[in-house]
């Protein structure tokens, strides 16, 4: 991550190219991390996690005038991401609902994602198991590397229910998943 | 639990970590992302067309307005507003109740006739 963007100044005593410029340099050292996250968060659909990234950079990018110095420009960036793929999945849980979103194994046709597949389909189903906020807790600490005191700024909740959840969510994952410790502890 | 408790996790998230991720962008897939978020910045700097023809929509709908009023009834004709005026001056007078039409200015019948037949 660019120290430069991360330590902005007053980013409304910048001038507007000097700003974009700084979001530019942001978006390139923030765009491959925004992507994962947002595919972990969307359940794996490629196409839906780069609309999420896209559509979050450019909230961002509207709201840059909004934008204060009491969070990160990161942290303020990744809450504009958690909320658009939490969005993306009530509509799609609607258009399920409504019976039209299609087989989700079928959901990223154009690139299939390194691994064995039936290990990604499993843990793709036990994900499916965890509530909204205990997924989004899980994926930002464990597999994103958020600290519980970021990932509570980002979701604005206080540590003690980020802690929660997380908790709740390792819980249900260690029961669903349970022969993937066997099978890497076999591999080792 | 500690700040950084992903810090020596159990082995079993790693394998979790390894295996659900995407494949990572390529340098194709950059100057994709990037020049898709490109055009998109620069749809928002730019006016929209909506906003761009909103003062020409907005004097077009106000011309017509003014077109309406000027058609509106609130100004009529003028043997109309002349109708009503002796109109009006035969119901305060006297000579209304003496069925005797002959005292009505001759100018009434002709207007009053090309009134009811328009």
């Amino acid at each position: 991550m660019s120290g430069r963007v991360e330590e902005l100044g007053a980013l409304e005593a910048m001038a507007r190219p000097e700003l974009e410029g700084a979001f530019e340099a942001f978006v390139v050292s923030h765009r491959e991390r925004a992507r994962r996250l947002a595919w972990r968060l969307v359940g794996g659909d490629l196409g839906a996690a780069e609309d999420v990234a896209q559509d979050a950079f450019l909230r961002a990018y509207r709201s840059l005038g909004r934008f204060r110095q009491e969070a990160t420009l990161s942290t303020w960036f990744y809450r504009i991401l958690v909320r658009q793929a939490a969005n993306h999945r009530r509509w799609r849980q609607l258009r399920e609902r409504m019976g039209g979103w299609g087989d989700p194994e079928a959901a990223d046709p154009r690139v299939a994602p390194p691994g064995d597949p039936a290990l990604r389909l499993r843990i793709s189903s036990a994900m499916e198991e965890l509530t909204g906020r205990q997924r989004e807790v899980f994926v930002l600490i464990h597999l994103e590397g958020f600290t519980v005191r970021e990932t509570a700024a980002l979701l604005g909740r206080p540590e003690g229910t980020v802690k929660s959840h997380l908790h709740r969510a390792l819980a249900r994952l260690r029961q669903e998943l349970a022969d993937l410790r066997d099978l890497e502890g076999a591999n080792s | 639990m500690n700040d950084r408790e992903h810090d020596g996790r159990e082995p079993w998230l790693e394998e979790l970590d390894r295996h659900w991720r995407p494949e990572a962008l390529d340098d194709v897939g950059r100057a994709r992302f990037d020049a898709r978020l490109r055009e998109r910045m620069d749809a928002t700097a730019r006016p929209s067309l909506v906003r761009r023809l909103a003062p020409v929509a907005i004097a077009l709908a106000l011309m017509a307005l003014a077109g309406l009023a000027l058609r509106s009834p609130e100004v009529p004709p003028a043997d109309e507003t002349q109708l009503a005026a002796w109109e009006w001056e035969l119901l305060l007078s006297d000579e209304l109740n003496d069925e005797d039409s002959s005292t009505l200015p001759e100018e009434y019948s002709a207007i009053a006739s090309a009134f009811l037949i328009r």
